[in-house]
C-alpha cells in the first residue's frame, strides 16, 4: 500500500514537472514564417516539435546579432532558424542537425525580366536589398547598381516607384507582402538565387535535448503534420 | 536726423538677419538636400523624418516639407501664412546616369524673430533717446526758465494782480536792463505792457465816462429800468425814479420778495403766472398790473419785459416800469363815460325802430287810405266827361283831362310808395335765382308791350343768392328805364352781364339811351327825385329809390356810371 502511495506521488509529481518546462528561442524571422502569437509556419513547426519532446515553447524577437550573443550567453534555450555552421562562431551553441526549413532569396520584379544565370544575370539591373543581408552582399555582382534599404516596405515602394529594376528578399516574406498589398503587378523571378537551409540552434545547457529534437522534426516530416503546416500557412501564398 | 539714422542702421539688421536665413537655406541645400534626396529615393519615411528633424534645429527654420509629386510625403513643424521666407528645392536623384526628379523640398523660415530682434533694438533706440532728449529738454528748461518762462511767470503775477484802480503800478523784472537799440523779446514785452497799461486806463476812463453819461441817459427817464438774476430771483439794478413812483428807498428793492410782496394781491396771481410763463416759453412780455406804493395808493405800472438767454437758457429778466397811473384812470373814466353812451344810443335805436315802424305804418295807411278818394276823384272826373263832356268847351275839356291825368298820376305815386314800403318791410327769402333767365323774362315783357325793336345781349347763367320777388321789382326798374331812356335811339342796345369793379364782382345793366349828367348822380337813388321832365319820360321818381333799397337790404352795392347822349350803365352786387 505505502509502495502504490508512493507511486502516485512520484508519478504525480513527474507530470507537474513536466508539465511546467518551458523553452525560449529568438528570432529574426517575419511573417509568414514567425509571428508573435507563434502562428507563422516555423513557429507552429517548431512549436510542435517541442511538444513532441515534452516543452512548450516560448519566443522573442531580437535583433539577428543580439540573438545570437544572447544565446550564446544563456540567456535565452536556443535560435529558431539560423544557417548551417554558426556553432563554430558561437562555442555554446548547438546545432539541431535535421533543418527546420529552407530560405529562398528570389528576385521580384514589375518587369519582363528573365533571369538565367544566377547572381551574374543581376549585372545590367538596378537593384535593391535590405541592408545587412549577407548572402545578398555577398553574392550580389559588385558592379551591379546597387540601393541599399532599412525595411521590406521600402523594397517594394521602390519598385512601384521604378526606382529599382528587381528587388532581393526572401520568398516568402515577399509574397506575403504582394498578397497582403493585393500587388498583382510584382511578380517572384524563378528559380531563387539562393536557397540555404536553415536549422535550430540550443544552449549547450540542452545538449540532451538536440536528438529528441532533431528526431521529432524528422518524424513530423514522415507523418505528414509538416506537411499540414505547410498547406495551412505557406500553400495559399504561392 | 536721428530717426532717419536709427531707421538706417534698423533697415541694415534687418536685412542682415534676412541673409542669415538665406544662408542657411543655402546650408540646406548643399549639406542636406542630397541626403534627403537619398532617402525619397529609397522611400525611407522615417529616416526622412529624422532628417527634416535634424535640420529643424536650425535658427528660424519653422516648417519643412517634401513633396512627391504634388503630395506631401514627409513635413516638419508649423507653416505660417505670414512674415516669412521660403525656398523650394528641387529633390533629383541620379538613375541610370539620369538625373531624375523626384520630389521637392519646401523650406519655410520665420521672419518673427527678425521682427523681434528689430523691435528690441526700436526700443534700445526709444529708451536710449528718451534719456538724451530728457536730459537735454532739461537742460533747455533750466536755461530757458532762467532767461524766459520766470519773467513769463514775473509778468503773469503782475498782470493777476493787476487792478483796475491801480493801472499806475510798474513791471520790474530781476535782469539787467539793457540800453541797447536793439531790445530783447523780454524788453520789448515789458514795454507792450506799459503800453497797455496806459491804453488799458484811457479806455477805462472813457469806459466809465461812457458809462455815466448811458446812466444818466437811462436815469433821467420818467421809466424805471431794472434787472432781475433768475438764479436768484432778486434785483441786480434798479433804476433811482422807482423811489419816487412808489416811494420805497432803492436798497429795499433788492430784498428778497420785494416786488412781489408788493404788488396789489388783485394782480398777484395773474402776474406771477404771466412771468413765469414768459421765462419758460423765453418770449418777451408786457402786462400791467397795480403795486402798492409806501403811502398806500395803488399805483398801476405797465412793465416791457425781456428775456435774456445764455446757451438757450433764461439768465436775467431785464425791462422798464413805466408809470400809467393817471392813464388807467382815464381809461376808466372814459370806460364809464362809454358805458352811458352806448346805453343812450341804444335806447335811442330802440326809440327809432319803433318811430320808424310807426311812421311806415302810418305811411302804408295814408297811402292806402289815399287811394279811395282818389279813385272817387278819377272816376267821377270820367264820368263828368263821358255824360257832360259836350257841355264843356275846349278850356272845361282839357281841365278835366288834366284832373284825370293829375289824379292817375297820384295814384301811380301812391302805388310806387306802397311797393317802396313793402320792399322795406317785406321779409327776405334767399334762394339762387338763376339771372339771366329772369332778365331775359322781364325783357321779353317788355318787347311784348311795345313795338320798339331793341337789341338785347344777356350773359348765360348768372347766378346770384337772393330773394326772387325782390329781385324782380329791381330788374323790373332798371331794365323799364333802359328800355325807357333808349327810346330815341335808332338802334337801342340793352346788355346784362358782370364785370370786376374795384376788386368786387358786380352785375351791370347797360344802355345806350339819353344818359345822365354825372353830377346828379348821387340824386337818382333818392325818392321823387328825377332827372328829366315827366313830358320827356314818364315817371314817378320812386323805381330807383326802390332798386337801392332791394340792393342795399340783400346786403349789397349799387352804383350808376353815365355819359350824356351814350347811355348809363348800373352796376350791383347782392353782398357776400
Amino acid at each position: 500500500m505505502l509502495k502504490i502511495f508512493i507511486s502516485l506521488i512520484l508519478i504525480f509529481f513527474s507530470f507537474s514537472i513536466q508539465a511546467a518546462k518551458e523553452i525560449t528561442l529568438n528570432t529574426t524571422g517575419k511573417p509568414p514564417l514567425n509571428t508573435p502569437q507563434l502562428t507563422g509556419f516555423m513557429d507552429l513547426v517548431a512549436k510542435e516539435a517541442f511538444r513532441r519532446i515534452g516543452y512548450t515553447l516560448k519566443t522573442v524577437q531580437l535583433p539577428a546579432e543580439r540573438g545570437l550573443i544572447n544565446v550564446n550567453a544563456g540567456l535565452e534555450d536556443g535560435e529558431m532558424s539560423r544557417i548551417n555552421g554558426l556553432d563554430k562562431l558561437y562555442p555554446n551553441l548547438i546545432q539541431v542537425p535535421e533543418k527546420i526549413m529552407d530560405w529562398e532569396f528570389v528576385a521580384f520584379s514589375s518587369n519582363k525580366i528573365i533571369l538565367t544565370q544566377g547572381w551574374q544575370s543581376l549585372l545590367p539591373y538596378s537593384v535593391a536589398f535590405i541592408n545587412g543581408w549577407k548572402i545578398l552582399e555577398k553574392n550580389v555582382p559588385k558592379k551591379t547598381d546597387i540601393t541599399k534599404v532599412r525595411t521590406p516596405e521600402q523594397l517594394f515602394l521602390m519598385l512601384s516607384k521604378n526606382r529599382a529594376d528587381l528587388i532581393l528578399y526572401e520568398r516568402w516574406g515577399g509574397l506575403l507582402y504582394t498578397t497582403t498589398n493585393k500587388i498583382r503587378t510584382i511578380k517572384q523571378q524563378h528559380p531563387p538565387l539562393a536557397t540555404k537551409k536553415m536549422f535550430i540552434y540550443l544552449h549547450k545547457k540542452h545538449t540532451a535535448l538536440i536528438p529528441k529534437l532533431a528526431s521529432a522534426l524528422k518524424k513530423m516530416k514522415l507523418d505528414g503534420s509538416y506537411k499540414a503546416f505547410y498547406n495551412k500557412v505557406l500553400a495559399p501564398l504561392e | 536726423m536721428t530717426i532717419l539714422t536709427s531707421s538706417y542702421q534698423l533697415y541694415n539688421n534687418y536685412q542682415r538677419y534676412v541673409g542669415e536665413i538665406n544662408v542657411r537655406f543655402t546650408e540646406i541645400k548643399t549639406i542636406h538636400l542630397k541626403n534627403l534626396s537619398d532617402r525619397l529615393w529609397t522611400a525611407d519615411l522615417q529616416a526622412l523624418k529624422s532628417n527634416l528633424q535634424e535640420i529643424a534645429v536650425l535658427p528660424d527654420i519653422q516648417y519643412m516639407e517634401i513633396t512627391e509629386k504634388n503630395k506631401i510625403i514627409s513635413s516638419h513643424g508649423f507653416k505660417q501664412n505670414s512674415n516669412v521666407l521660403e525656398k523650394t528645392f528641387p529633390m533629383t536623384h541620379l538613375h541610370k546616369d539620369k538625373e531624375i526628379a523626384i520630389g521637392t523640398l519646401f523650406v519655410q523660415a520665420t521672419l518673427n524673430n527678425a521682427d523681434n530682434q528689430v523691435l528690441t533694438q526700436v526700443l534700445e533706440i526709444l529708451i536710449s533717446n528718451a534719456i538724451k532728449t530728457f536730459f537735454l529738454a532739461g537742460f533747455i528748461l533750466f536755461i530757458f526758465n532762467y532767461l524766459v518762462t520766470r519773467h513769463l511767470h514775473s509778468m503773469a503775477e503782475f498782470a493777476t494782480q493787476l487792478d483796475i484802480k491801480k493801472l499806475n503800478s510798474q513791471l520790474n523784472l530781476d535782469r539787467k536792463v539793457t540800453q541797447t537799440n536793439n531790445p530783447d523779446e523780454i524788453e520789448i514785452l515789458v514795454k507792450a505792457f506799459a503800453s497797455m497799461q496806459e491804453k488799458l486806463s484811457i479806455s477805462i476812463t472813457q469806459l466809465k465816462e461812457s458809462e455815466l453819461h448811458f446812466k444818466q441817459l437811462v436815469e433821467t427817464t420818467t421809466a424805471i429800468p431794472w434787472e432781475i438774476d433768475l438764479s436768484t430771483d432778486l434785483f441786480t439794478y434798479v433804476g433811482p425814479q422807482a423811489l419816487n413812483v412808489l416811494g420805497y428807498p432803492i436798497t429795499e428793492w433788492y430784498t428778497e420778495n420785494f416786488w412781489r410782496d408788493h404788488i396789489n394781491p388783485i394782480d398777484t396771481k395773474n402776474v406771477v403766472n404771466l412771468r413765469k410763463k414768459s421765462i419758460n416759453t423765453r418770449l418777451d412780455f408786457e402786462l400791467e398790473y397795480r403795486m402798492i406804493s409806501k403811502e398806500g395808493q395803488t399805483i398801476w405800472i405797465r412793465d416791457d419785459v425781456k428775456v435774456v438767454l445764455k446757451d438757450d437758457k433764461p439768465i436775467k429778466l431785464q425791462g422798464y416800469m413805466f408809470d400809467i397811473t393817471k392813464r388807467k384812470l382815464d381809461e376808466i373814466e372814459l370806460n364809464k363815460h362809454r358805458h352811458n353812451l352806448e346805453k343812450l344810443i341804444s335806447e335811442r335805436t330802440t326809440e327809432l325802430i319803433a318811430s320808424n315802424k310807426e311812421l311806415e305804418s302810418f305811411a302804408y295807411s295814408v297811402s292806402h287810405d289815399l287811394r279811395a278818394p282818389l279813385r272817387g276823384i278819377d272816376g267821377f272826373s270820367q264820368i263828368l266827361l263821358e255824360d257832360f263832356g259836350h257841355e264843356l268847351d275846349s278850356t272845361g275839356l282839357d281841365y278835366l283831362t288834366r284832373i284825370r291825368t293829375a289824379a292817375q298820376m297820384m295814384g301811380q305815386i301812391i302805388n310806387d310808395l306802397l311797393l317802396l314800403s313793402r320792399v322795406t318791410r317785406q321779409d327776405i327769402v334767399i334762394t339762387e335765382v338763376n339771372l339771366s333767365t329772369l332778365a331775359s323774362s322781364v325783357l321779353t315783357r317788355l318787347q311784348e308791350s311795345s313795338e320798339r325793336n331793341v337789341q338785347v345781349i344777356i350773359e348765360d347763367n348768372l347766378i346770384a343768392e337772393a330773394d326772387q320777388n325782390l329781385i324782380t321789382i329791381v330788374f323790373e326798374n332798371l331794365f323799364g328805364n333802359a328800355w325807357k331812356y333808349t327810346h330815341n335811339n335808332e338802334k337801342p342796345i340793352i346788355e346784362f352781364s358782370k364785370t370786376i369793379k374795384n376788386n368786387k364782382t358786380y352785375f351791370y345793366i347797360k344802355d345806350n339811351g339819353i344818359g345822365f349828367d354825372m353830377q346828379f348822380v348821387d340824386k337818382i337813388f333818392q325818392p321823387f327825385q328825377r332827372l328829366h321832365s315827366n313830358s320827356e319820360f314818364e315817371g314817378t321818381g320812386i323805381g330807383l329809390a326802390n332798386v337801392s333799397r332791394v340792393i342795399h337790404r340783400h346786403g349789397g352795392d349799387i352804383f350808376a356810371e353815365s355819359t350824356q347822349g351814350e347811355g348809363s350803365t348800373f352796376y350791383f352786387n347782392f353782398g357776400s
